[in-house]
């Protein structure tokens, strides 16, 4: 088993999302670890502003918690989308760049595509307006769910691993 | 009796029960045996190297196009030089299709036999890829295959340059060799030779990448002989078999280790303005393809990745073999999850890849295959999952938002030297690299399906046709934004600078939509395009010594290159069928740049002004999207003024924003009404009469029963 092998500042530096190049480089180059994901909770749990359990950090700015016995997505800012197991953005604030106006906003000139093609759809969370995601679609595409966590299969990957 | 093609049929069925082969000799001697690996993959090296220092084309020399693989009796490559990695399944699809259809019993194998395959249907990319075959034997015994590939830039096909945009089907796509017996004792036929230099346009980038490919073939061949020599035959077969279980089980054991297992979607477009009357396409019709990812990772590490829903193949040239598009995602996988493993066809039985039949990533024979870009699309946009996958486990270190896809410039007339010509170029295929949560994507950085390609220099292509560069650039804005911004591709500037008439040039490549996924609030990569200006003043900016244009400039409303030079303007899509061009005209190219990764508002204002003083991004960009202030003056951050703007910014999104459900209903009436774009209803009907899978998703997402089965027409019937 491979363990403890970065330090804490190594890793909040990576969560902040901002590793100094040569630091990159050498987490990149080395052997994976096998307590990443324990660590990165834990020290994720050490910076959201709240105390509900951290079970997975789905993506930047959102966790999955376990409140009350259930699994639900929550906003770094504290914001609740409710269960994971529904696409979180039923739960955002969309707004939809399905016009030349609105795309020429983002993408000026020949760089916007036809709205006639594709739509650029932004996900804001409610509370703090942090973007959550862009989705590039046909326009009425179905909201992308883009990573539905399977833990029943991540709870039999560890107890092979362990 | 045909051995190999009965070993191939228990092989295939080993591999769909996922079966493992015993590993002994690594275990008993783990030394030999990692030294005779390393010389095997030393020997496929050689074998480019050698081909590479010998072409005479600049594919091969200065981009790098090329790539030799060992395989076994039955097309499973044991060993993989660098180069185009999309080939690990291509040349070993040809090998198990020649078994297929009985080769072994006509034409038979011999040694020293030279086959030969272009076609993609049955390995392949493109017929631009072109792939040398020979049987190796040993003491009387086939006991591997050598494979060399190179890219070439001219194969007769409807436009110049090997990769034609206007193909509409396969008989525009260029000469196919189907996997034909082309020379014998290791010596080609002259007629072949023949027959392609009179079906070409410059008949000398493919006999003489053909003679580069033979010499790497053959030298591989003496050396594999030889090592068998030293380390006995059984060993050498026994070798192979355990280098490929070694190849499944390194790959899936680093899928278990880093990626989250769970269910991913990345749906993918790609569009195909054959209306554009730029185009003047023979069949205008429209189409915007569809490439619906499902990824599914499982606890011990297997990966299945599923594009049911897919759109059907067209009359355009962006349609991909299923060997092609195998091909990406091995790749794929082998660059951002499995780099770290023995590379080699047993990496392909850690995954699995379900592609309808007949769509345009599985095309089937009629359809033009030339651009295959949306398997490209779609492999560029799977990273998108990934980034996800690997996020969830801690290892941010890894994991990107959607690469860049990329373009290519070709030309085809008669030279300054009274010859006919046909290159391709590949400063546009060299697009910009992906974004990481930690990185900006680096510009102007690679082509994902060939991580060596050099955009090479442009005085060595200059040399090749009549057409010179004015300027290479970074496009300014040209990665997707986000709190890292994604990389961006280059933007060339060219003259048809010598006394020529009539030189026709295109653009495969890049969309105008704008597709390459930005990733956890960033987004994605804007569009793409082309332009010329013709009948210019060019001769008298040089001759009054006036500034020329470099640059593509930093105001896509206001392009500075089209701002100094007079003459016709002329817009043409991202990707764009040629047109013929005079003395002085100038053209103008770009490709594509990688999503961004984080929302904008969260990007360091300092990142920000550091790219705007070097030109990396304009103003618009930095106030309106990343919303920072500055001082003009000294160029210093105002970081109360940018921390104020982005608090108005996020205001604005909350009072713009609507509720999710809310906005469900708007788009449910919509609907129901059938009020969407022709382009975009014809894509949906497609994939809802080819499958059940996109159909149910409507049908779940907006709440809508069995009776409603897509976009109907007056007659009331789905049609695409």
């Amino acid at each position: 088993m491979l363990k403890g092998k970065w330090k804490d500042e190594i890793l909040d530096e990576l969560i902040r999302g901002n590793l100094e190049s040569n630091a990159l480089l050498e987490l990149q180059r080395a052997a994976k670890e096998d307590d990443r994901f324990d660590r990165i909770l834990e020290r994720e749990q050490k910076r959201v502003p709240w105390d509900d359990k951290i079970v997975l950090c789905l993506q930047e700015n959102l966790y999955i918690v376990e409140k009350n016995g259930r699994k639900i997505v929550k906003c770094i800012c504290g914001h609740e989308f409710g269960d994971y197991k529904v696409n979180w953005k039923e739960n955002a604030l969309v707004y939809e760049r399905d016009t030349e106006e609105k795309l020429e906003e983002i993408y000026q000139g020949r760089r916007k595509p036809d709205n006639k093609w594709q739509v650029i759809r932004e996900f804001y969370c409610p509370s703090c307006a942090v973007m959550l995601d862009v989705e590039p679609v046909l326009p009425l595409y179905p909201f992308v769910f883009a990573f539905q966590p399977d833990f029943e299969a991540w709870e039999r990957r560890r107890k092979t691993i362990k | 009796m045909e051995i190999f093609k009965q070993q191939l049929e228990e092989r295939r069925i080993a591999r769909a029960e996922r079966r493992p082969i015993p590993i002994v000799e690594r275990h008993k001697d783990p030394v030999k045996w990692e030294v005779a690996y390393w010389r095997l993959l030393g020997l496929v090296s050689e074998g480019r190297e050698l081909a590479r220092q010998i072409s005479a084309s600049p594919t091969v020399k200065e981009f790098g196009e090329c790539v030799f693989a060992l395989f076994n009796p039955i097309g499973e490559s044991i060993a993989f030089s660098r180069g185009i990695l999309l080939h690990m399944a291509s040349m070993g699809s040809s090998i198990q299709w020649m078994l297929d259809h009985d080769y072994e019993e006509d034409p038979g194998f011999h040694p020293g036999d030279i086959f030969y395959n272009n076609d993609p249907e049955i390995g392949g990319a493109h017929s631009a890829d072109q792939a040398v075959l020979q049987p190796i034997f040993y003491e009387g015994e086939l006991v591997a295959w050598v494979g060399g590939l190179t890219h070439c830039m001219e194969v007769g096909g409807t436009e110049p340059g090997g990769m034609p945009a206007a193909a509409l089907s396969r008989y525009d796509d260029g000469q196919m060799v189907p996997c034909m017996l082309v020379g014998k004792n290791d010596k080609f036929d002259r007629t072949f030779h023949i027959m392609c230099d009179r079906n070409v346009r410059d008949g000398k980038w493919w006999i003489l990448d053909d003679r580069a490919k033979l010499a790497g073939t053959v030298k591989v061949k003496d050396g594999t002989i030889k090592l068998i020599d030293e380390i006995g035959l059984d060993y050498f077969k026994e070798l192979g078999r355990e280098m490929l279980e070694e190849g499944r089980i390194s790959a899936q054991r680093k899928a278990k280790k880093v990626l989250f297992p769970g269910v991913y979607q990345t749906p993918t477009l790609y569009d195909v303005p054959n209306a554009d009357p730029s185009q003047r396409c023979r069949i205008p019709w429209d189409y915007c393809c569809l490439a619906p990812l499902e990824m599914t990772i499982e606890d011990n590490g297997y990966v299945t990745l599923d594009y049911d829903g897919c759109t059907s193949p067209g009359f355009h040239s962006n349609n991909s073999s299923y060997s092609c598009t195998l091909g990406n995602h091995i790749y794929c996988m082998l660059q951002d999850v499995y780099y770290d493993g023995m590379y080699n066809n047993g990496m392909a039985d850690a995954f699995e890849l379900n592609v309808p039949e007949n769509s345009v990533l599985a095309s089937g024979h009629e359809y033009a295959c030339s651009a295959w870009l949306v398997a490209v699309q779609a492999v560029c946009c799977f990273a998108h999952s990934l980034g996800y996958a690997y996020y969830a486990t801690g290892f941010r270190e890894e994991g990107q938002a959607g690469k860049a896809s990329q373009s290519a410039r070709y030309a085809g007339g008669i030279d300054q030297f009274g010859s006919q010509f046909s290159v391709l170029v590949f400063d546009q295929s060299v697009s910009g690299g992906p974004t990481t949560s930690q990185q900006d994507g680096l510009h102007v950085a690679n082509a994902p399906w060939n991580p060596e390609t050099n955009m090479a220099d442009c005085e060595m292509i200059e040399l090749t046709w009549p057409i010179m560069w004015l300027g290479r650039g970074i496009q300014i804005d040209g990665g997707g934004f986000g709190r890292k911004r994604g990389g961006a591709g280059p933007s060339s500037i060219y003259v048809v600078e010598h006394d020529v008439e009539n030189v026709q040039s295109g653009q495969f490549g890049s969309t105008d939509a704008v597709v390459w996924w930005g990733s956890n609030g960033g987004y994605p990569a804007p569009g793409r395009y082309n332009y010329a200006v013709t009948d210019t003043n060019y001769k008298e900016l040089v001759d009054k010594q006036l500034p020329l244009p470099h640059i593509e400039g930093d105001n896509p409303n206001d392009f500075e290159f089209l701002r100094l030079v007079k003459g016709t303007i002329k817009e043409y899509p991202g990707q764009m069928a040629s047109d013929m061009y005079q003395r002085y005209d100038i053209l103008q190219a770009t490709t594509g740049g990688s999503g961004g990764w984080g929302d904008p508002l969260s990007r360091d204002p300092q990142a920000v002004v550091d790219d705007l003083k070097v030109h990396f991004t304009s103003e618009y960009v930095s106030k309106n999207i990343y919303g920072v202030v500055w001082d003009p003056k000294t160029m210093e951050v105002d970081v109360a003024a940018t921390n104020a703007k982005r608090a108005e910014m996020k205001k604005a999104r909350l009072a713009r924003g609507i509720p999710a459900q809310e906005f469900k209903k708007q788009q449910k009436a919509k609907v129901l009404a059938g009020d969407v774009p022709p382009v975009p209803k014809s894509t949906y009907n497609d994939s809802f009469t080819r499958s059940d899978k996109i159909l149910n998703m409507f049908r779940e997402f907006y709440g809508l029963d069995e009776s409603w089965k897509g976009f109907v027409n007056e007659k009331g019937e789905v049609k695409w």
